[in-house]
Order: structure tokens, then sequence, then C-alpha cells
């Protein structure tokens, strides 16, 4: 009876016993896991905050590229709107060029001297002008 | 100075103004001369290299300061500290006793970056070298001269020192002064050119005169200062106006020296009137010169060689198919030249 009494003691002893210990462990992994997560978290903030900043460029580029492409289509519109002026021009310049081509022809039917009448001329007076003084040597 | 002195003035002090005039070149060749005995050159010169320091009169300290001035301004290429080369040469003014002077005649040339003058406070003083203020003080006399004529009143006036001219007001004719540029090689002949002058002075820097043999080889007086020989350079005479006559001396000297090769270019950078006469007797000028010029002799002759009854009988002279748009005044000379040649 003695030995009954004793064994459920030590049965319910030893279940405390590893009830404790079981808390005990489970209460340590949850506290490292808990670290753990606190420490991934930590870690993952630059990225997480790089990730935001890349996205806002984006959006921002995202924009320009709109933009250009707005100012593109424009440009292109009123290139395509100076066609025909260009196409005038290049004919203007055709029969320039026409046109300076018979006049070479003509020039090169000149003759290379013209003989030119006599003319009288008043020639410069060969003598000096009066003056009230000369400049020159001096002698010191 | 050594010179021709003459006035043309107007009005009614006209005789009160030429009294001024001789009194002032008499007081500049009292200060400035280095040929008279008692100038006060003479006797500053004779101090040079001592460290002494000499009172001087206001006109040799002005000219001193002056002098140094345009050896700044010109680069050194302007430069009074020729005395010694002068004497050496054989051109001997009074005695300043050179021979006591070290390094006064041959030297290495090492002042030519110093100053010419210590002013050891006014009116004091001190030479390293001895110098001749030659053509500068006869600038500078005619500077001093003409003011003193205006001062008077004189409504019109012309001071000739034996070539260098200034001219202020009306001429008599009232219209502008009319002066002829000299012909280095016939200085008694006609002018080269005639220029016409408003307030201006003109001078001119020549080897048509002051030359003379030396140890058997032909020398001149304008020396270049950093040989100590004279210049022969392609050029017989430099001639500039200028407002001021003095500046018009330091510029003619200084470009003379600048000689043939390089003359045209400088003369056009510094700009002003400028005219000079190569060796070959080619007259040139600046393109202000010209504008001032009213009669050029080459070009005459040109015009009578090529008036109604040569250009009939010189083909040469014809126009060719393909002319030159502008011809310089020395270009039409040449081409007298050779039309003369070729016909004579």
């Amino acid at each position: 009876m003695g030995t009954d009494t004793r064994r459920g003691l030590h049965v319910g002893v030893l279940v405390g016993v590893s009830t404790v210990t079981y808390a005990a462990v489970l209460a340590g992994v949850t506290s490292l896991q808990s670290a753990s997560d606190a420490a991934l978290i930590s870690a993952r903030d630059p990225i997480a905050r790089t990730v935001a900043s890349v996205a806002s460029d984006h959006d921002v580029l995202e924009r320009r590229v709109g933009a250009a492409a707005d100012r593109y289509s424009s440009v292109a519109g009123e290139y395509a709107s100076l066609g025909p002026a260009i196409d005038d021009l290049e004919l203007t310049l055709d029969l320039l060029a026409a046109t300076t081509r018979r006049v070479g022809a003509s020039a090169a039917q000149l003759p290379a001297r013209v003989a030119l009448p006599s003319v009288r001329s008043a020639p410069g007076r060969l003598t000096a002008p009066a003056t009230h003084a000369v400049t020159g040597a001096s002698g010191a | 100075m050594g010179s021709r002195l003459r006035m043309i003035a107007l009005g009614p002090q006209a005789e009160a103004a030429w009294a001024e005039v001789v009194d002032e070149f008499a007081a500049a060749d009292q200060a400035l001369s280095r040929f008279r005995d008692g100038a006060e050159l003479v006797g500053l010169d004779r101090f040079a290299g001592t460290g002494v320091a000499i009172r001087v009169g206001r006109r040799l300290e002005r000219a001193v300061v002056t002098a140094d001035r345009a050896r700044r301004v010109t680069g050194g290429r302007f430069d009074p500290r020729i005395l010694g080369d002068l004497e050496a040469l054989g051109e001997h003014g009074a005695d300043v006793g050179l021979e006591t002077q070290p390094g006064a005649v041959d030297d290495d040339r090492r002042w030519l970056d110093e100053p010419i003058t210590r002013r050891i406070g006014r009116g004091y003083l001190s030479l390293d070298r001895p110098i001749d203020l030659g053509g500068l003080g006869k600038g500078l006399a005619l500077r001093w001269a003409a003011a003193r004529s205006q001062r008077l009143g004189v409504a019109g006036f012309l001071i000739d020192a034996g070539g260098d001219v200034v001219v202020r007001g009306d001429a008599p004719d009232r219209g502008l002064w009319r002066i002829g540029i000299e012909d280095p090689a016939a200085p008694t002949g006609s002018p080269l050119a005639v220029v016409e002058l408003d307030d201006l002075a003109i001078a001119t820097s020549s080897i048509g005169n002051r030359r003379w043999e030396h140890e058997g080889r032909s020398v001149h007086h304008l020396i270049d200062p950093t040989t100590g020989q004279p210049a022969w350079n392609g050029l017989l005479a430099v001639t500039v106006a200028e407002r001021d006559p003095a500046w018009a001396e330091v510029w003619s000297k200084t470009l003379f020296l600048a000689g043939g090769m390089t003359i045209a270019d400088e003369a056009r950078r510094r700009g002003g009137a400028a005219w000079w006469v190569r060796d070959d007797g080619i007259l040139e000028m600046t393109a202000a010169a010209r504008s001032s010029t009213i009669w050029v002799r080459d070009e005459a002759e040109l015009d009578q060689r090529v008036g109604p009854t040569a250009a009939s009988s010189s083909p040469r002279l014809g126009m060719p198919s393909r002319a030159p748009a502008f011809v310089t005044a020395s270009d039409a000379a040449a081409t007298a030249r050779r039309a003369a040649s070729s016909s004579g």
C-alpha cells in the first residue's frame, strides 16, 4: 500500500516535471523564433525601401516616356506638314541650277578681253601740293 | 637742340608766341642736351652708376620719367641708355666720363629690364647708366612750346623743329596743315607724300641723315638697345602722327626698330597713322595714315604713266582679264617701276 502511494506520487512528480520541462523548452523555442523573425524583418527593411524608391522612379520615368512620345508625335506631324514645302524648295533649286548652267555657258562664250575706248582721264598732279612743313631726318 | 626752329602762327599774338617758343627751346636745350657741356643732363650723366642722386629741374625730371614710361610702354624697344653705344660708334657729345663708369660701353645689357632712373624724392634723380634723350627731348620741347603758345590764345600755329612738327588750330588758309614726308634717299627733293593734319604732331625717325663711317663701316644714330648697334633692318624711315609730339617721337623710333619684316603688323596692331619707307624706296602706310594722305608721289607718277596716251601704247598696264579688286600704293608703284624699266 505504501509502495503504491509513493508510485502515484512519483508519477505525479514525473508528469509535473515533464510538463514544466516541456513548457520551458516551448518558451525557449518561441523566444528564439521571435528573435529570428525580428532580425529578418530588420534585415529586409532597406530592401523594401529601395523597392519602393525604384517603383517611384519607374513611375516618373514612365510619365517622361509618355511625354516624349507625345512630343515625338507632335514633331512627326509637323515634319509631315513640311514635306510639300521641301518638295517646292527642291524644285526651285533644280530650276536655279539649270539657270546657273545656262549663265555659265553664256559666260564661257564671252571674250576674255574687251577693248575699251580711250578715256581722257585727269591724272593726279605730278608735283606735290604746297606744304607748310616737311617731316624727315632731323639730325637730332 | 641742333635743329632748325621755325614757326607759322596766326593772329596778333604770333610775335609773342614765337618768343615763347624760342625761350622754351633754349630752356629745353639747357636741360636736355647731351652736347652742351653745362647742360643739366650732362651733369646727371656724369654721376650715373655712382648711386648719387642729383637735384634736377622740372624739365629734366619730366623727360627722364617720360623716357622710362616709354621704355615700359614699348616693351623696352625704346630705351635712352644708348649713350655709351653712340660714343663707342664715334658720335661724341659732352664728356660725361664714360671711361670711368664701369660697364658703360661694353656690357651684357642685363640692365634692359631695369628702370632707367630711381627717383629719390621730388626733384632728385639717380641713374645707373648714362642716357641720351635725343629725339624725345625735342618732342618734349615741342610739347611744352605748343602749350605755351596755346596759352597765349594763338588761333593756329605750326612749330617745326628740324622735321618734327606740331600743329594746332587752323592753317593760314583756314584749312588743315599740309606736311610733306621727306624722301630719305633725296631729302632735298620732292616729298614722298603729303598729309593733312589737324591738331596733331608728326615725327620721323630716319637714317637719311646722321650717318657716318666708323672703323670702315657705315653706322647711324638709330641704335637698337638690345644689341647696342645701329639697326639695319630693311627700313629707311618711319613717320608717325600722334596728338603729342613726344610720343610721336617715341613711336617713330619704336616702329623703326621693329624692322621691315614686322613693322606692318606692329603698326596695324598699334593703330594710328604711320608711314614707312622700305630700303627699296617703297612708301607704305597704315589705313589711318592713308585717310590723311592727300598726295603720294608714286601714285602721281603712275597716274601720269597710265594717262590718255600711255594707256593705248602700254599694253602691260592694260586691264587684265582677272583684275585685282584692290591695288595698294606700293603695288601701283611697283607696276609703274616695271613699266618704266621695260620702256627705258
